[in-house]
């Protein structure tokens, strides 16, 4: 059973990567470029319903090794989103974000 | 709170967006509701088994269809369904349903908990479904609530504060002053609770019912402040107690509203970035220069928000209540001399009740 605390972090971890994506769809940065933005913005739309269906739950009926698991997809696919945003080094591998992104909405979507 | 009303805000223009997509939309209608896409069929079908005198409506027969309940194969619904709007005929059977769980909740026909619980769990699932497809719905009774646990948690503190210091001719003023609001709130808790279906499960109504007895109670308190009599050492027992329960309060409150205020933000950001593409269309069919004036003119109407500057002045509308929880508490732990006196100036002897009060408040609304 999860409790209030961790769902609440969930909750505001999953909001930011959605705000994090339609920056990114707005303003995209290496490995994005414009013509991303489209997918940026389909996939942040749906990271923002994950978060609002999310914000509905009673912590109660969640099972904690999903929510512990969802977290974590969540906080590797903002950490890629930081590390774009606040780098000027290479930047990883388009696939690879979208991939963790993706990863992060399946485990949402498995709680 | 307030950035929940945001969150309300931004996603509502996103269903006005899709509702000026399509001219079919009956923007006339008192509840406008929008297809959201997502499946809707177990609902729609518990609702129509429930209801039948809906069921048998052409308006209800077409929603079921348009769910996927129909003869028709998924990926073949009748081209009607793929409006953006749901039709003035479904709309109207969503709204009667909804009367329909209304009524069937306030004079149930089986009085047994099984079948008051069974009611309760398909009616909050219907409130999910008007949640996600309704324009301009009215705020639920819990967010009203939520909203009135910041707004009372921060003037409590403003108050005490100023108790704390000793500041008599403000606090009198503002403790009568939040005592009203308190009254005004749960009244209008009271109201809309009789009134509106909300999504709430019975244990989430028995919240609401005890944080309006809450509520309802610290004003009373808050306006009788100041005629009984209680130890200092009772109040700093009290308050050293209840430390735990407003920090946790103010926590939980601020997660949630930082994270509202980041996804109203990305909803908005996202129907601006479709706006301000639609904008670009028109303007590379524009004929000359004065309609490209005139198109690009209307940028101003789609600006992209700041989400920081949100965040910041959230954070420090928590800083600020943390802060002042902290002082309080301090004051009644180490109090001065002159503080020794007010603690114990009769003035502040409600405050055990006060704080006990608010622990009631903090506990129904977390």
């Amino acid at each position: 059973m999860a409790n209030l605390k961790t769902i609440q972090a969930l909750y505001q971890d999953t909001c930011s990567l959605a705000i994090k994506e339609t920056h990114m769809s707005i303003d995209p940065r290496a490995p994005f470029v414009p013509k991303d933005a489209q997918a940026l913005a389909d996939q942040a739309m749906q990271v923002a319903d994950a978060a609002k269906s999310l914000r509905t739950r009673a912590p109660a009926g969640l099972a904690k090794a999903k929510v512990d698991d969802a977290a974590s997809a969540v906080l590797t696919a903002l950490a890629l989103f930081d590390y774009i945003n606040n780098t000027n080094r290479k930047p990883p591998i388009k696939r690879d974000v979208l991939g963790a992104v993706s990863n992060a909405l399946d485990a949402l979507g498995a709680i | 709170m307030k950035s929940s009303n945001q969150l309300d805000t931004a996603l509502d223009a996103a269903r006005l967006s899709k509702i000026n997509s399509d001219s079919t939309c009956p923007i006339a209608d008192a509840h406008v509701y929008v297809r959201s896409g997502s499946p809707t069929l177990p609902t729609v079908t518990a609702a129509l088994a429930r209801f039948k005198n809906q069921a048998v409506l052409a308006g209800c027969k077409r929603l079921k269809e348009c769910a996927g309940g129909g003869t028709a194969k998924p990926g073949h619904l009748p081209a009607a369904c793929k409006s953006a709007c749901y039709s003035r005929d479904e709309g109207n059977c969503l709204s009667q349903l909804e009367r329909s769980y209304a009524i069937e909740i306030k004079s149930p026909t089986d009085s047994s908990s099984a079948y008051i619980d069974a009611l309760q769990s398909e009616a909050s699932d219907f409130v999910a479904l008007l949640d996600e497809v309704q324009y301009q719905r009215p705020g639920s009774v819990e967010n009203t609530l939520a909203a009135s646990g910041v707004r009372a948690l921060s003037e409590y503190l403003d108050v005490l504060s100023k108790v704390a210091q000793g500041r008599k001719s403000e606090y009198l003023a503002d403790a009568a002053h939040l005592s009203d609001r308190l009254t005004f709130l749960s009244n209008k808790v009271e109201e809309v609770s009789g009134k509106q279906l909300s999504s709430s499960t019975k244990e989430t109504k028995e919240q609401v019912q005890t944080a309006l007895g809450a509520i309802g109670k610290l004003a009373g308190i808050l306006q009788t402040m100041g005629s009984n009599a209680t130890s200092a050492n009772e109040i700093k027992r009290l308050v050293r107690e209840n430390k735990g329960t407003v920090d946790g309060l103010i926590q939980s409150l601020r997660a949630v509203a930082l994270g509202d205020s980041s996804l109203a933000q990305t909803y908005s950001d996202l129907v601006v970035r479709n706006q301000r593409l639609l904008l670009e269309q028109k303007f590379a069919n524009a004929r000359d220069d004065y309609d490209r004036r005139l198109i690009s003119a209307q940028l101003e109407n789609y600006q992209y928000g700041d989400d920081q500057a949100m965040a910041t002045a959230i954070n420090a509308m928590f800083d600020n209540l943390s802060a002042a929880n902290e002082s309080m508490v301090s004051l009644v732990e180490h109090p001065t001399d002159e503080q020794k006196k007010l603690i114990a100036n009769e003035r502040l002897q409600n405050l055990k009740a006060a704080v006990g009060a608010l622990v009631e408040v903090a506990q129904a609304v977390k």
